[in-house]
């Protein structure tokens, strides 16, 4: 327990850190700002046409596609402004030996790689425009939200948080073994706008591959079904158990391979 | 010119080289594919009449598929090296040298797709060939295919002139950062790279079609996948020239405006 508080307070002062950074190049924070909006704009025209259509896309209506989109948005927040800069510069670490000031440092190795670096803007961004998106869409369904609805939604955003940050590490452990990993990053990257739509619109093979195989879906799905009462007992279990379980495999693989780094640098 | 030669086989060397890559950012246009293919099979199973948007469902698919390994395949990256010749002094290098920058900057960018531009049109009519499969009736024709390929070729020489006025900001700009991600998806969106532009609604459409990046993406595929008229295909290629020829001129009026606020610091 004392060493998760460490850990804590370390996490705290690092996201600090990387604030103030960020606001001594300021021009950085307003451009990931720029580039966040940009994103949106080319996530919502999906939206656009569905909205424009106004079909319900296989029992979902538009209203319910936007909280699902809204949620992706917010879990794209921690992805892109947490997880992804620190994950996909593993392998930058690895090739220039900067890996070895982290082995001898009175911390966890894997929190340190993994979560040393945070970018605010993209964070704040991303999470704002996705609770817009989902408030506008349950104010459309009339659709009121209690204390329970807030606290299992922030729940299951935790959990998904947790498969991301799990699903998203196991590539990149690689880099400890293959060194260069730059090419399997953006694959993997990609694979990350697979919620930009509600699970729903796959066939029942896919959804169940990405609900318990490689559960891509549970990230952003899980909380917006919570939220519109349409989580099942099977998948509501799933979402925090499927959490503990691969957050588990992808700490013991971190540590089977960071046993394959050899020192690059002299 | 002949140095325009050797820059040109340098990028198809670059591009030999690092082949894997070009092709795994190809392959990650699976994913939004994917999302189109069922998002549109989900509408155009609940919508009445068989057309969205003045477009069947297989000319939907063969649009989608088309455009998102089109605007892959002319996908820039040169912008970058811009702003590190800039911000870095590694510009002084060209200045001092008989060599015009933004042709030796063109003639890398085309060396580097030529080496990629076949396999990458035989991948699209595979694609197309899958959605003609599916739907059992082929969604291109001999004679817009062959009529694709000059389209094709303005496209890709428009493109860079689009991102080379992006890259010259570094000029002006102290710092980069994402600005360039952030205009990249802004016209990727424009362009129809994503959806064809008919989604924005006719008064929005209509002014788009005016301006050049559909002339990068939308029209070509517009062409390619026979949902452009003859009249339309007439105007887009006369809109595509007159967007090459003043994407050319405003890059070098920013090209001569930018050197002059060039400092050759470092290098």
């Amino acid at each position: 327990m004392r060493e998760v508080k460490k850990h804590l307070i370390l996490w705290g002062l690092l996201i600090r850190n990387s604030l103030m950074s960020q606001l001594e190049y300021r021009a950085n924070f307003y451009s990931g700002i720029a580039m966040e909006l940009g994103y949106f704009l080319a996530k919502i025209v999906y939206l656009l046409v569905i909205y424009q259509t106004n079909v319900p896309i296989n029992g979902l209506t538009p209203d319910e596609v936007l909280v699902f989109f809204g949620t992706y948005m917010v879990a794209t927040g921690p992805y892109a402004g947490m997880f992804m800069i620190n994950l996909f510069g593993i392998s930058h670490q690895v090739q220039t030996g900067e890996l070895d000031l982290l082995l001898v440092k009175p911390v966890s190795t894997q929190f340190m790689l993994t979560l040393k670096r945070s970018d605010l803007a993209l964070l704040t961004t991303d999470v704002l425009l996705g609770l817009a998106a989902v408030s506008v869409g349950l104010s459309r369904m009339a659709i009121s939200v209690g204390m329970l609805d807030v606290l299992g939604y922030l729940g299951y955003l935790t959990s998904g948080s947790l498969i991301a940050y799990s699903m998203f590490l196991l590539p990149q452990v690689l880099a400890f073994r293959l060194v260069k990993t730059n090419a399997l990053t953006g694959l993997v990257d990609s694979s990350w706008d697979f919620n930009n739509l509600p699970m729903g619109i796959y066939n029942r093979l896919i959804q169940q591959i990405g609900v318990f195989i490689v559960p891509i879906f549970v990230i952003t799905n899980f909380p917006a079904l919570f939220l519109l009462r349409k989580l099942s007992l099977l998948y509501a279990v799933w979402g925090i158990v499927g959490a503990i379980i691969w957050l588990f495999i992808s700490s013991l693989l971190f540590q089977t391979e960071l046993k394959q780094y050899k020192s690059a640098s002299s | 010119m002949r140095k325009y030669y050797y820059a040109l086989g340098l990028g198809i060397q670059e591009t030999m080289a690092y082949r894997a890559d070009f092709w795994l950012g190809i392959v990650s246009a699976v994913f939004p594919i994917a999302i189109q293919v069922f998002m549109w099979q989900a509408l155009y199973q609940g919508v009445e009449g068989s057309h969205l948007y003045g477009r069947t469902h297989a000319q939907m698919l063969a649009y989608a598929v088309s455009a998102s390994l089109l605007w892959r395949l002319l996908k820039t990256g040169f912008e970058y090296e811009i702003n590190d010749d800039i911000k870095n002094g590694g510009l002084s290098k060209y200045v001092i040298r008989p060599i015009a920058y933004p042709s030796y900057r063109l003639s890398c960018f085309l060396g580097q797709k030529a080496a990629v531009l076949l396999s990458g049109i035989a991948l699209i009519a595979v694609a197309l060939l899958c959605v003609g499969l599916y739907f059992q009736a082929s969604p291109v024709s001999l004679p817009r295919a062959v009529l694709f390929v000059p389209i094709l070729i303005g496209a890709l020489v428009l493109n860079f002139f689009i991102f080379f006025c992006v890259g010259m900001w570094a000029f002006w700009l102290s710092e980069i950062g994402f600005i360039f991600e952030a205009v990249r998806i802004v016209i990727v969106v424009l362009s129809g790279g994503i959806f064809p532009l008919e989604i924005f609604g006719d008064a929005v459409c209509r002014v788009l079609k005016l301006l050049p990046f559909n002339y990068a993406v939308g029209f070509p595929v517009d062409v390619l996948v026979g949902t452009a008229s003859r009249s339309a295909i007439l105007t887009g290629i006369m809109l595509q020239l007159f967007w090459i020829g003043m994407m050319i001129l405003i890059s070098h009026g920013l090209w001569n405006l930018g050197k002059k606020k060039y400092l050759a610091a470092g290098g």
